[in-house]
């Protein structure tokens, strides 16, 4: 459970799932994806919480891929969450679902996510899908290596910038 | 025959005696008249009447006689007896008064004696004149004496008083002379000037002392010399005092500074000694000249301004009438009443609303007389709400009115608007309110009104349904959108994967159909997709603003380019306008269109593709046309529909949204789409964006600042 997680998987929908992990298998990502079936967990998860209060801040994931309609919490919730608090704010967040909204849309980038995707109902448009993401946000992209290091900073320069 | 006895039956006697009667009545009847003339001429005769008593008892002899001829017929001999009484009486009478007059008559002296007695006295009587006449002239000639005596002594005393009183009389002249108002100047024979007053100085602005012995002639101008110095030896001649010579202005004088002015002049003579003198007086009628001048001009003005207010009387008439002729015939109600709130005015159309003329009604008997009441429609009008009292008061005002009284079948209502009449002075001299029967406007409003309530309620209630359906359609559209995908993509995936992981154990048969079913998903997924589009086209509105089409088609071609790329196609694109509309719907149509012209002209070689502009009712009109495979236009009505296709998806790929998307932003925009094609011979797309006008400055603008790309 305090292993490292690359990817967080937040995805109400069996089906998605086994097509997902199938996709990322493929591509060599799958060995270090967690998964989580609703907003709430995604939440425990990535806040270190409730089931998952043993997790880290300092440890969290390079990818979350969230799915927008889940129960109890959609994703859009999860996503605005993430987003204003220092400690999960630099979490990078690629939004993947079957609609594209325009609204949808909107509210995401307002909210800060980090990419927006609209699953393809083409497996093989999928799978050339989801190769593209992991390629990009786990190995082209760079994060801050240390990330207690990157939450001081968030939060020093939220107290006036009094740690370097 | 009468007294045929007494006439011894002689007719002859008897006609013996009545002819001898008739001339004796005659001859006795004749004899008075004659005595009496005598008597009545010479009144001088002596015993005068004597001779009215003799011609009294001829005459009444001669009327015996007459009766004796009466009685002959008559046997009337009372009356006959009666009359030779009175003239027996008369006889006697004249007989008697005769015998005493006989001594008087024979003492009447002759003519001889009387001319005898006549001669004696002429002598005498000249005796006395002669010695009368002796006596007078001696008296005659002390008188004389005397008279000359005294008249010598007067004369003396005259002389001494004439002497005093001639000095005095010439100091006066001079005074007078002097003292004139009028030039007075005196002339001699040889017209040289011996007196010239201060007047005649001032008049001709020459001293008296350089005027006196010089000749009249330097005071008249030249031109005039001759006539005058004429008249004046004429005038001397005949010697007739010619006073006022000429009429005014027929004189002119000459001032010595050489101005000419007109005069008025008189002239007399005089002699003095063996001299004649000449005087004349002038006055210088200049200002009176000015001042007739200036009354005549003023005559004039005043009889200009006596035509000119004929004439705007004449105006004034004729204005009053067509005044009338308007109030007359003219809809709205008018009436006006002075500020004692008499009505001095009521056109026709104000009695045939009221239903009442102008009454002799004191204003506050106004509302109960003609039935005014406010809007309620219940109370009257009170005096001081009237608005024609209000106006005659001074103030200027509207009002709602309803009047009911005997003369109206219903009730009127009425909409008045007064004002004071104000004089000259700017003070209100009473009223006047125009009003019009708006009965049935306003049951024309109450009525639009309802109709506006039903419908806003209509409204109302479709606007929420709408709303209701617009929600379901886009709770709809986000489930297809999320719900419906999803098993397509699973049906997709896992076909694919057991493709590809299960391959070796699953016979090429039914690998064909997995493939077929991973199809079937993709397809499906497009045509949700684009169904979704579409949804989604319907739903958004409009963004209107002026957009270049010219980069709209760029930029759809640039975003084409990988189905252009390798293919040899001829573009010809003209220059499009500016539009007032929403940039990414349009874009959306320009790009449907060609993506289209590029798909069916896929078998042409050059492929020719025209995108450009017409004109249809004034409107632009904006076509991609191509020379593709074209289409029957039996099937035109056809193009537009959803999931509608000419054309075998082996030959040209496609879900048959793409057309019904164009058309139905075309119709958002208030535009028409329509083509035109053939069999085999390429189809021309037409579409116009309606009301939103293109912005012709830009379009021009735009036009010349893009080169032809053609």
């Amino acid at each position: 459970m305090n292993s490292v997680v690359d990817i967080l998987l937040a995805e109400d929908n069996q089906d998605d799932i086994d097509l997902a992990l199938h996709a990322l298998r493929q591509e060599k990502l799958a060995n270090s994806v967690f998964v989580v079936r609703d907003g709430e967990e995604a939440l425990d998860f990535l806040f270190c919480r409730g089931a998952y209060s043993q997790r880290s801040f300092t440890h969290p994931p390079k990818l979350v891929l969230l799915d927008l309609k889940m129960p109890k919490i959609d994703g859009l919730q999860v996503l605005k969450q993430v987003k204003s608090d220092p400690r999960t704010r630099t979490i990078p967040v690629v939004i993947m679902t079957s609609s594209k909204e325009e609204r949808d849309l909107i509210e995401g980038y307002h909210a800060g996510v980090n990419s927006f995707i609209q699953k393809p109902v083409d497996f093989e448009q999928f799978r050339a899908t989801v190769k593209t993401l992991g390629m990009y946000w786990l190995v082209v992209n760079q994060l801050p290596v240390n990330h207690e290091s990157r939450i001081a900073v968030e939060t020093g320069v939220k107290n006036g910038g009094q740690k370097q | 025959m009468p007294h045929g006895y007494c006439f011894q039956w002689n007719p002859l006697v008897l006609w013996l005696h009545v002819i001898s009667d008739g001339v004796i009545v005659l001859s006795y009847f004749c004899i008075p008249v004659a005595l009496v003339y005598l008597a009545r001429r010479r009144r001088d005769l002596p015993f005068n009447w004597i001779f009215w008593m003799f011609g009294l008892f001829i005459v009444g002899c001669g009327t015996t006689h007459l009766l004796e001829i009466w009685t002959i017929w008559h046997a009337n001999y009372l009356l006959s007896g009666i009359v030779k009484a009175i003239t027996a009486l008369a006889s006697a009478a004249t007989a008697i008064m005769l015998i005493p007059l006989i001594p008087k008559a024979i003492a009447l002296p002759s003519k001889e004696m009387l001319s005898a007695v006549n001669y004696e006295l002429h002598l005498q009587v000249a005796e006395r004149e002669r010695a009368e006449q002796k006596l007078a002239s001696t008296q005659a000639e002390q008188e004389r004496v005397q008279a000359a005596l005294s008249e010598h002594q007067c004369a003396l005393e005259d002389l001494q008083l004439t002497q005093t009183a001639l000095h005095q009389s010439q100091a006066q002249v001079t005074a007078i002379i002097q003292s004139a108002m009028d030039a007075i100047i005196t002339i001699d024979e040889a017209q040289r000037v011996v007196i010239f007053n201060a007047a005649a100085e001032k008049m001709f602005g020459c001293t008296p002392a350089q005027a006196t012995g010089q000749s009249l002639e330097q005071f008249i101008p030249q031109r005039l010399r001759q006539g005058h110095a004429e008249h004046i030896r004429r005038f001397g001649r005949t010697g007739v005092t010619n006073r006022a010579v000429g009429a005014p202005g027929a004189i002119w004088g000459l001032r010595s500074n050489g101005e000419e002015f007109p005069l008025e002049a008189s002239i007399s003579q005089a002699e003095s000694g063996s001299k004649k003198l000449f005087t004349v007086i002038l006055r210088d009628i200049t200002e009176q000249k000015r001042i007739a001048l200036a009354l005549a001009e003023q005559a004039e003005e005043l009889s200009r301004q006596s035509a000119e207010l004929g004439r705007s009387r004449q105006g004034l008439e004729s204005q009053t009438l067509m005044l009338q002729s308007v109030l007359d015939s003219i809809s709205e109600g008018l009436v006006a009443a002075d500020e004692t709130g008499k009505f001095i005015l009521w056109n026709p159309a104000a009695t045939r609303i009221v239903g009442l003329g102008a009454a002799n009604v004191p204003p506050e008997q106004w509302s109960d007389h003609y039935g005014t009441y406010l809007p309620d429609t219940v109370t009257p009008f009170s005096p001081e709400q009237n608005p024609l009292l209000r106006a005659i008061r001074g103030e200027a005002c509207t009002a709602e009115m309803y009047i009911r009284n005997a003369e109206l079948d219903t009730g009127a209502w009425i909409e008045a608007s007064a004002n004071p009449l104000k004089g000259p002075d700017g003070v209100a001299h009473g009223g006047v309110v125009a009003f019009r029967d708006v009965t049935q406007r306003r049951a024309d409003e109450q009525e639009i009104r309802k109709l506006n309530d039903e419908l806003e309620a209509r409204v109302v209630e479709r606007t929420a349904a709408l709303q209701i359906a617009n929600h379901e359609l886009e709770a709809f559209t986000y489930s297809v959108s999320h719900d419906l995908r999803a098993p397509l993509r699973h049906i997709s995936g896992f076909s694919k994967i057991l493709l590809e992981d299960f391959a070796a154990s699953l016979p090429e048969e039914a690998q064909h159909h997995l493939q077929r079913i991973a199809q079937g998903a993709a397809r499906m997924g497009t045509l949700v997709d684009e169904l979704l589009n579409l949804a989604r086209v319907g739903r958004q509105a409009l963004t209107i603003q002026s957009t270049e089409l010219d980069s709209i088609v760029q930029d759809v071609l640039a975003l084409l380019e990988p189905e252009i790329a390798g293919r040899n196609i001829e573009w010809k694109i003209a220059d499009l306008p500016v539009m007032e509309c929403d940039p990414t719907l349009v874009r959306q149509v320009f790009q449907n269109l060609i993506h289209n012209a590029l798909k069916y002209s896929r078998p042409r070689s050059p492929a020719v593709i025209e995108i450009g502009q017409t004109e249809k009712n004034g409107q632009p009109v904006i076509f991609v046309r191509d020379n593709g495979v074209g289409f029957s236009m039996k099937y035109a009505d056809k193009l537009f529909g959803v999931f509608q296709r000419l054309h075998r998806a082996e030959d040209f790929e496609g879900t048959g949204v793409g057309l019904a998307i164009v058309q139905r932003i075309v119709h958002k925009h208030g535009g028409r789409v329509w083509a035109e094609a053939e069999a085999d011979r390429g189809a021309t797309f037409y579409f116009t964006l309606g009301s939103c006008e293109h912005s012709d400055s830009k379009s021009i603008a735009a036009a010349a600042s893009s080169g032809s790309r053609t």
